[in-house]
């Protein structure tokens, strides 16, 4: 037994030697791995401050412009080479503030930042708002103008889509007339049976009310508040960032308490964010 | 390297029987340990237990928001000129558009006839009141720098405003149109001041016909980023 134990001894020795050997060549590897170390006290030191520490990225790209402000056509006024530290400040827009190690700050370009590389040496993740954020969207607040019947009207709105095709909206409209002014809400549900389309087609249906109220230096009547119910066809185009253009046509029936009904017809055109 | 010390032992242990199918059992179970170790040499020898944190874009602060208040004089045709005051809220949607709310009021004067008759008043102290809200997209046309002295730039922008909205006066409301051109100085990070020129364009019949009227304001905005 004793043997046995002898002779197994070169083997446990080869694994020895196998395993020390890599480690004497890649002396480098165990340095920069100490440097993160050296990052932590810095950050470390701005968390005594009293604020959260703004994130770090390190700079991948073999260098990074730093602007005067945020827009393209501001002067580049400062590098960063690849390897440098740079705090995150602000983001405005595309751009972002930053903070060099020489405390230098100036506005970086989301398509550099995008190359950077964050504490942990994965690639900094930020969004970039697109079409594909569009038809994945959850909130949408819109204005448009145009006509509803003779008169002019600007309206407000805003949509909470809760599958990909289906939304539920709320308007509020501010109709001007020369006989008359009048404000309408309305809730409605939307469908947009192709959202990734460029130019995505969408109907609605919906109820509500409208209240008028003539003008005074021509008729004297009374404020009347009716309910109305509507059918709406419209279309919707991604222009940028987190920017729509939509234009629609809406059919209204005012359910009066006179004879006829009335029924209204509304045009109108306009932008909107989603979120 | 191993196999030829497997062999070594194959050939001293030769005849042993069960006690090399326990050596081979050994053997192998070095081969592995060998190679464990040859995998752990990618590992850092010693973890400096960095604290590991995934940039969360939540911990930038996103100041797209501008909101601020305005001040100003503005000129109501044929009702003479008053001072205005408002509201305003930006968002800039991309580095060239941005979006902007406003609210204002101000007090129409009198017109010339009824200085001049003496006596005669057009419109009660209720109806003068002059509101307007406009809805108004604005693009940055010419971004720059100013500069004081030689030691400091300052940010700015000339931009073109363009919008709809409304007004109400004389107890009417009007659909307005908004043109007009502005200056941004953005002297801190966080603030912006700018001066605007606007016309706001409606159709009366106050004074008996139609009159399509241009009403010129002049203002001062104060705003700050959020």
């Amino acid at each position: 037994m004793i043997r046995l134990l002898l002779l197994m001894l070169p083997l446990a020795f080869s694994g020895a030697v196998h395993a020390a050997e890599p480690v004497a060549l890649d002396e480098p590897v165990a340095a920069t791995v100490t440097e993160p170390a050296a990052t932590k006290e810095a950050t470390a030191d701005a968390d005594d401050d009293g604020e959260a520490a703004p994130p770090q990225v390190r700079v991948a790209d073999p260098f990074i412009d730093l602007h005067t402000g945020p827009g393209r056509g501001f002067p580049k006024f400062q590098i960063v080479e690849r390897g440098g530290l740079i705090q995150l400040l602000e983001r405005r827009t595309d751009w972002f503030l930053v903070r060099t190690a020489h405390q230098h700050e100036g506005w970086v370009h989301r398509d550099q930042m995008v190359r950077t590389l964050t504490e942990d040496g994965e690639q900094l993740e930020v969004k970039e708002i697109s079409q594909h954020q569009f038809a994945a969207r959850e909130w949408e607040f819109g204005v448009m103008s145009g006509e509803f019947e003779a008169a002019s009207v600007i309206s407000l709105y805003g949509a909470w889509a809760f599958t990909e095709n289906l939304s539920l909206e709320l308007t509020f409209g501010h109709v001007m007339g020369s006989f008359s002014n009048a404000e309408y809400l309305t809730l409605h549900l939307t469908h947009q049976p192709f959202p990734e389309w460029w130019i995505s087609p969408y109907f609605q249906l919906g109820t509500g009310y409208i209240r008028t109220d003539p003008s005074a230096t021509i008729i004297q009547t009374e404020d009347r508040s009716e309910q109305l119910t509507h059918v709406g066809i419209g279309a919707r185009t991604y222009l940028t960032r987190r920017f729509v253009f939509r234009v629609e046509y809406n059919n209204y029936v005012v359910l009066t308490d006179r004879n006829n009904n009335e029924n209204v017809e509304e045009w109108k055109a306009g932008f909107s964010l989603f979120f | 390297m191993e196999s030829r010390i497997q062999s070594l032992f194959l050939t001293a242990l030769r005849g042993l029987g069960l006690a090399a199918v326990f050596v081979l059992g050994i053997a192998s179970l070095g081969a592995v340990a060998t190679a464990h170790a040859a995998e752990g040499d990618s590992q850092p020898v010693y973890d400096p237990e960095v604290e590991r944190r995934a940039i969360d874009e939540d911990l930038i602060d996103v100041n797209d928001l501008e909101i601020g208040l305005t001040f100003g004089v503005l000129s109501i045709e044929d009702f003479g000129s008053s001072a205005v005051v408002g509201a305003k809220l930006t968002y800039h949607i991309s580095e060239d558009f941005f979006f902007t709310a406003n609210l204002a009021q101000s007090e129409a004067g009198e017109t010339s006839y009824e200085r001049l008759s003496g006596g005669a008043e057009l419109l009660t102290a209720d109806q003068r009141q002059y509101q307007y809200y406009g809805l108004n997209l604005g693009y940055n046309l010419f971004p720059g720098e100013a500069f004081l002295g030689s030691g400091r730039a300052i940010n700015t922008s000339f931009y073109l405003l363009a919008g709809v909205g409304s007004t109400a006066f004389a107890e009417d409301d009007y659909f307005t149109w908004h043109v007009g051109a502005g200056y941004r100085f953005v002297p801190l990070d966080w603030l912006a001041v700018s001066i605007d020129f606007q016309d706001h364009v409606f159709k009366h019949e106050i004074l008996g016909e139609s009159l399509q009227t241009h009403n010129l304001e002049l203002s001062t905005g104060i705003t700050v980023f959020f």
